[in-house]
């Protein structure tokens, strides 16, 4: 269908404009027509290309873009598909993590389920996955898959399973608009299994967490410090 | 050097060429973000990354090549809302952003569209308001702001003559 065809009073920058204002009022087959013209085409190229030059991007806050990417891509901050933390932390700190979570485990019987003195109705529980043995290749794979059990905007809670300390206090900081400042390379690459209700206030998610004694966090103001 | 750290990086020194490059292409701000995070989002699946002197190609072209697969999967009536491009090869072929015609239609647009013309212009691209919403905005008639455009698109045909041949 040639353009002529469409709307034979107007002009073609007339049409063009109407076309760009309202496409609905055209059929898909009037728009291809329209582009299908050469010099409606040219036309459309300018308007096309003066719309790239005039929608300038805003200056972009670095650090909230990479946090937004680091909450939706929660292997980014566990690094696990290069298991980073066994390079980054020396052997003997490893071993020693790995005998006090075994012992911590089996004391608790490999959870920590605990219910917080105040009588509060959320409940955290603390555990540590595949401790004291090698995690095979395809248990890699499925880390990153298997980091968050539970997660939609509307849940109440987020599991976090075998997840690093680092990725489980950037993602909740993340929510809570606080800022995480670790202290400690080792205890950033603690892992942990977590039950985190996020309508729990801040105070009462690092009260729980500290709950392990190889965990040291304070909260002043907005930054969350761990030692 | 971690991945984690390295994609860090990697994020933190492009993301603003990246975003500008995805917004110049999708005339959206947010859709330009996201694309930029998909981008980035694929590189956690990749077993090997670009050697490091590549990368940043590696990283315009993969933008470059998510937009476009977003244009290309938008209707005919969504291109005409947003104004995305009919030349799709332009950009496969990295000719599109060409900085000396972005340059030029910046130069036409900022300083040689009168000023009404030009707010209207700038309201209508890079806000994507309608007619009738620039019309209150500005106070004047829809049939004033449909004059605007006009006049903005016979001034760009001056000065592109070799881009529309009457």
């Amino acid at each position: 269908m040639f353009y002529a065809n469409i709307f034979p009073t107007m002009s073609k920058i007339d049409l063009l404009l109407k076309a760009i204002a309202d496409p609905g009022q055209f059929t898909p087959e009037q728009l291809e027509a329209i582009l299908a013209d050469p010099e409606m085409r040219r036309l459309y190229y300018l308007l096309s290309h003066a719309a790239d030059v005039s929608i300038q991007p805003s200056e972009i806050d670095i650090d909230a873009e990479w946090n937004r990417f680091a909450a939706e891509n929660p292997a980014v901050r566990s690094g696990f598909r290069f298991n980073a933390w066994r390079r980054l932390v020396p052997m003997r700190v490893v071993a020693s993590a790995i005998i006090f979570f075994a012992i911590a485990a089996v004391a608790a019987g490999i959870a920590i389920s605990r219910h917080i003195s105040s009588g509060s109705k959320y409940e955290a529980e603390l555990s540590v996955a595949k401790q004291g043995r090698a995690v095979t290749p395809e248990e890699k794979a499925s880390e990153a898959t298997d980091t968050i059990l539970v997660e939609s905007v509307d849940d109440p809670q987020l599991i976090f399973d075998n997840e690093t300390l680092d990725a489980i206090l950037t993602r909740i900081a993340s929510e809570k608009g606080a800022h995480v400042d670790f202290r400690s390379e080792t205890t950033r690459s603690l892992r942990l299994y977590f039950k985190w209700h996020r309508s729990q206030p801040l105070s009462q998610t690092i009260e729980l967490l500290n709950g392990f004694d190889q965990i040291d966090i304070r909260l002043h103001n907005d930054t969350i410090t761990v030692d | 050097m971690t991945k984690h750290t390295y994609i860090e990086r990697l994020f933190r020194k492009h993301f603003s060429a990246l975003h500008a490059l995805a917004t110049h292409l999708l005339h959206d701000e947010e859709a330009a973000c996201d694309a930029v995070h998909d981008v980035f989002a694929s590189l956690l699946d990749r077993e090997e990354l670009p050697a490091a002197s590549a990368m940043p190609a590696y990283l315009l072209r993969a933008v470059r090549n998510r937009c476009i697969s977003q244009i290309r999967s938008a209707g005919i009536h969504e291109r005409f809302l947003r104004l995305y491009s009919a030349d799709v090869e332009e950009i496969e072929e990295g000719e599109w952003p060409d900085e000396a015609t972005l340059k030029r239609l910046g130069e036409i647009v900022g300083e040689v569209l009168p000023p009404q013309c030009r707010r209207v212009v700038l309201l209508r691209f890079r806000q994507a308001l309608t007619y009738s919403q620039i019309a209150e905005e500005l106070q004047i008639s829809e049939v004033a702001v449909y004059k605007h455009l006009r006049h903005a698109l016979d001034v760009l045909r001056q000065h592109f003559p070799d881009h529309v041949k009457d």
